[in-house]
């Protein structure tokens, strides 16, 4: 981007300062400054003025010169205002096509920054395009990244690809210092972090090799926004101790504002210790910066050539070897990518609706500009060079797109800042704003558009003999009128889009509300769920944390307005469960099946009770099970009937895949579906084991778990009481993550619900586009053949025949775009279903609907012009016409 | 005088610096009032050039400090007077309008 504009300075200047203006840049990315396009194009068109004043011999402007420039300005500031007078006596014209323009321009300017500051602003880096990330992937089993192991990340250190390599993990960690525990999400990463990203602490220094070593000292660096919190932004904070899960760690340095890696909100970052020692555990993610030589093809071969290392290191057994892949890729395309594809092909959707509102907008001078030829022709008699009238004609076009974009921006501001609220996990949202760069193109692309399509009814006025105009008569002469082939075609294409788009809002709307009345298995009103984490330094055993857990428990269930509290290790829609496999007692395994997967999820005995599952059949746990007692598991009901479609599921017994010796559970209930990972996909089949009798085997409770509450109310009113509850009980834990169920099923749905309100916008807004082109249309055939209506009407036609006649031509276009449209939407269809839920793309209902809808306001805007065109006085008419 | 060529000659005062460290400097001297985009500033550097304030400095840092796409520029002869001259100026103006009682914000307090 800079390179480009640096581009466009004169030679002599670029020659002299382009690379040191570019090298000011990269000094200022290096700084974590941005520089402001804006400014730079400023001096672009400033160098160019003083080049201009250099070849004219360094003379300063003359009498002679200055007076020509006020004229010129004169000139133009009476065109503004003329334009202005224009625009305020036609507020109908004003008023419908500057919010066209307006919605058009904002849908635009707000998509196009939020495409600017994700996509296309690098990652706040230097010299961020080096960064990559690199990953196992087992395709097809597991297509997501896979960790990577110590005995990776030292093999990959020594690798010639890379100029420096970390490898990281992340944390949840209570924070314990000072008076209330605060959960921090932290990093433990090794000592060239740093290096690698080229970021270093804004305070104090990053991590010494020998902090980077096995029984290193505990060392960390914390993030600006923790410095400011919890250390008041105190130079002194160096050297403090900051206490993770009890254990105190020195601070050394403090990293920049707005520095967050590997996500935004990290706090804490303190060595991986790692040193040279390697190790097995897939636990390490791995970011490195590549050398300046290396090309997209080194790596891809690079990454080929470590495959085959790693399955034979690895001894991965050769019907897996064809699934096992080393990925390599760029930290913007690991940050931004999943996004990209859905971003770009809604910008330019909304490009697509700009232009054809821009388009729309000039049909309409045009017509308007028709029913002007008289004032042009009076104009130009009187003196009026064409230049001076095509520029008039110019200035207001531009003047309406400009306060269209004006608008439009005040709309794009807005859009962004209910961003937020629209709930969709947008990588990178805080970089999201209005650039300089955005409201610069905005404002000078909405000038272009005005005078682009202000150019084709200018040069339309220039076109004709005006004088002819005005010996010939008024704006019904003839040889003005016509029909204009493109503006008939524009009108079918925009109610075919409508068309598609109402079509499309439709389905997205009724798939909507399908999602919404998706039983979800557990009732979410009223629940508050929080996260606790329990650390091995305070929580050494399994026993210790039952303990807390009970304590925890009885605390909570006895404050008031609390009327059941659980634990559970993963609540549904908002924290994965444990994936395991099970096995069947005394079932033949087919062979080739593929393992049964569960949701395995280890609640405590009021879990049931406070999600308000259903219980189908048999039992929920109670107290009475215990450690002690028999291992007993409730079951998900499509998981009990695929394996015991008589419904004898109770007391079989089931076992997950990793105990040995076999463990096996006798299962005592079954409880219907629960929706756990989404709400559009079927239910996950889930296993529920009491954690107390989980705990007393290897799988115990783990570290982070649940804690959900239903109370009488919402539940948020608990927040304050809970939390003091559970500190009371240990004053070291922290509620983390705190959210009301019923957030989170909404989050669940804010994609859905996104969609169906973003196209129902656009919907709207193509449909406000054919009743303008329909109502330019009819207007336009009526304004041509007022004579001849006039003539009608006096031999005594009936308003009825008239009205048949000026809308024939409207009706025949409107049609054509419904059918246009229908079949545009069936060839979508197949596109569409995938975003669809409960409803297919071909719904008839919503079909008939949409286009009876549109009908509708078709009509209602080939009506409102026609119905004048019948009230035409026959006598005033034909004077009119002289 | 024009203040940002002004700017320029003073944040060069005391050595050579480059078109960053410039703006870094402006920024400081300025108490952060005065924010100097590149455009802007090789525009006002390039007309110092042209009048012969400032010129492109040979000595540089250590290689190893230094990337050597930078360019440092120094105070000339002249421009080290005209400096003191237009500093002297501007005192006595601030001198004058302070014995006629003006005082903006910061004079009150």
């Amino acid at each position: 981007m800079q390179r480009a504009i640096v581009a466009l300075f004169p030679p002599r200047f670029r020659k002299l300062y382009g690379g040191q203006i570019l090298q000011f840049a990269r000094d200022a990315r290096a700084d974590g400054r941005s520089t402001s396009f804006v400014s730079l194009l400023g001096a672009v068109v400033a160098a160019w003025a003083a080049e201009a004043r250099r070849l004219v011999g360094g003379r300063r402007p003359g009498l002679e010169h200055r007076a020509a420039r006020s004229r010129w300005f004169a000139t133009s500031v009476q065109d503004v205002r003329g334009a202005a007078r224009y625009l305020r006596r036609q507020p109908l014209l004003a008023l419908l096509v500057a919010p066209t323009l307006a919605l058009a321009i904002g849908a635009a300017a707000g998509t196009g920054a939020v495409v600017e500051s994700v996509l296309l602003r690098p990652l706040p880096f230097p010299d961020s395009d080096r960064l990559v990330m690199v990953w196992d992937q087992f395709r097809g089993i597991n297509d997501d990244e896979v960790e990577l192991t110590a005995d990776q990340y030292q093999t990959y250190r020594q690798d010639p690809l890379f100029e420096a390599v970390a490898a990281y993990r992340r944390y949840n960690w209570n924070l314990t210092t000072g008076a209330d525990p605060e959960p921090v999400t932290g990093v433990s990463a090794t000592g060239s972090l740093f290096g690698v990203l080229r970021r270093a602490p804004a305070l104090g220094r990053g991590f010494s090799p020998s902090e980077d070593l096995p029984g290193g000292p505990r060392v960390a660096v914390i993030s600006d926004g923790l410095w400011s919190r919890r250390f008041g932004g105190r130079a002194s904070a160096l050297g403090e101790s900051v206490a993770l899960d009890g254990e105190p760690y020195t601070i050394v340095g403090v990293m920049p504002r707005g520095f967050g890696f590997p996500a935004e909100g990290v706090d804490v970052w303190v060595p991986a210790r790692l040193g040279d020692t390697g190790g097995s555990q897939r636990i390490f993610e791995i970011v490195a910066r590549l050398r300046d030589d290396v090309t997209s093809a080194d790596t891809a071969s690079w990454a080929s050539r470590m495959t085959g290392h790693f399955v034979d290191a690895f001894g991965i057994p050769a019907d897996y070897a064809a699934m096992y892949a080393v990925r390599i890729v760029s930290l913007h395309e690991q940050v931004v990518g999943r996004v990209r594809p859905a971003l770009l092909a809604f910008f330019g959707s909304v490009c697509l609706l700009l232009l054809i509102a821009a388009a729309n907008v000039a049909g309409l001078t045009v017509l308007r500009n028709d029913a002007r030829r008289h004032e042009f022709a009076v104009r130009a008699s009187m003196g009026a060079g064409r230049a001076r009238i095509v520029r008039q004609v110019l200035t207001e076009n531009t003047l309406l797109s400009v306060v269209g974009g004006v608008l439009g921006l005040g709309l794009a501001w807005l859009l962004l800042h209910v961003l937020p609220a629209l709930d969709v996990s947008l990588p990178r949202a805080t970089d999201v704003g209005l650039s300089a760069t955005t409201i610069v193109v905005t404002v000078l692309g909405s000038a272009v558009i005005g005078a682009m399509f202000g150019a084709v009814p200018a040069w339309r006025v220039t076109g004709c003999d005006l004088r002819g105009v005005l010996t010939e008569g008024g704006p019904a002469g003839r040889g003005t009128g016509g029909q204009r082939p493109y503006r008939g075609l524009l009108v079918v294409v925009e109610i075919a889009l409508a068309t598609v788009l109402l079509v499309g809002a439709g389905l997205l709307v009724r798939s909507f509300i399908n999602l919404q009345q998706v039983d979800l298995g557990f009732r979410p009103d009223g629940v508050l769920a929080a996260d606790l984490y329990l650390p091995a330094s305070r929580f050494p055993t399994g026993d210790d944390r039952v303990r807390f857990v009970d304590e925890a428990l009885r605390a909570v269930v006895a404050l008031p307005g609390v009327e059941s509290a659980a634990i559970v290790s993963g609540l549904p829609l908002r924290s994965p469960g444990q994936r395991d496999s099970l096995t069947i007692e005394h079932r033949q395994k087919p062979a080739g099946e593929p393992p049964i997967h569960v949701e395995l999820q280890l609640v405590s005995a009021g879990y049931f009770t406070t999600l308000a599952h259903d219980l189908r059949s048999g039992r929920l746990f109670t107290s009475n099970d215990t450690a002690a007692t028999e291992p007993v598991a409730i079951v998900t009901e499509t998981l009990a009937r695929r394996f015991w479609p008589d419904g004898a599921a109770m007391g079989r017994r089931v076992a997950l895949a990793g105990t040995r010796p076999r463990r096996w559970l006798t299962i005592v209930g079954v409880v219907g579906d629960v929706r756990a990972q989404n709400v559009a996909g079927p239910p996950a089949d889930a296993l529920f084991v009491p954690y107390v009798q989980a705990a007393s085997s290897e799988r115990s409770l783990p570290r982070r778990i649940t804690l959900a509450v239903r109370g009488a109310g919402s539940g948020g009113d608990l927040v304050g009481i809970v939390s003091r509850a559970i500190r009371g009980v240990d004053s070291g834990t922290a509620l983390a993550d705190v959210a009301l169920m019923r957030a989170v099923v909404d989050h669940a749905l804010a994609r859905p619900r996104l969609a169906s309100w973003l196209v129902g916008a656009f919907a709207a807004v193509a449909v406000l586009l054919s009743a303008l082109g329909v109502y330019g249309v009819v207007s336009h055939t009526a304004a041509t053949r007022t004579r001849e209506i006039g003539i009608r009407v006096a031999l005594g036609a009936r308003p009825r025949s008239v009205l048949r006649a000026v809308t024939a031509r409207a009706a025949w276009l409107g049609a054509s775009g419904l059918v246009l449209g229908v079949v545009a939407g069936a060839a979508a269809g197949p596109v569409l279903s995938r975003f669809l839920f409960g409803i297919s793309a071909f719904d008839g209902t919503t079909l008939v609907v949409a286009t009876a809808a549109l009908m509708g306001v078709v009509a209602l805007a080939a009506f409102v012009p026609a119905r004048r065109a019948c009230r035409i006085d026959p006598v005033r008419a034909m004077r009119h016409d002289g | 005088m024009k203040p940002t060529p002004y700017l320029i000659l003073l944040a060069l005062a005391e050595g050579s610096r480059h078109g960053y460290a410039l703006m870094k400097e402006i920024d400081r001297l300025t108490d952060h009032k005065v924010r100097l985009n590149p455009g802007p500033l090789y525009r006002a550097l390039d007309s110092c050039v042209e009048l012969g304030l400032i010129e492109i400095a040979d000595e540089r840092p250590e290689p190893v400090l230094d990337d050597e796409r930078r360019v440092y520029y120094r105070l000339t002869r002249v421009g080290r007077s005209v400096l003191g001259a237009e500093t002297d100026r501007l005192g006595r103006l601030v001198a004058g309008a302070r014995r006629l009682g003006v005082a903006g914000r910061e004079g009150t307090r």
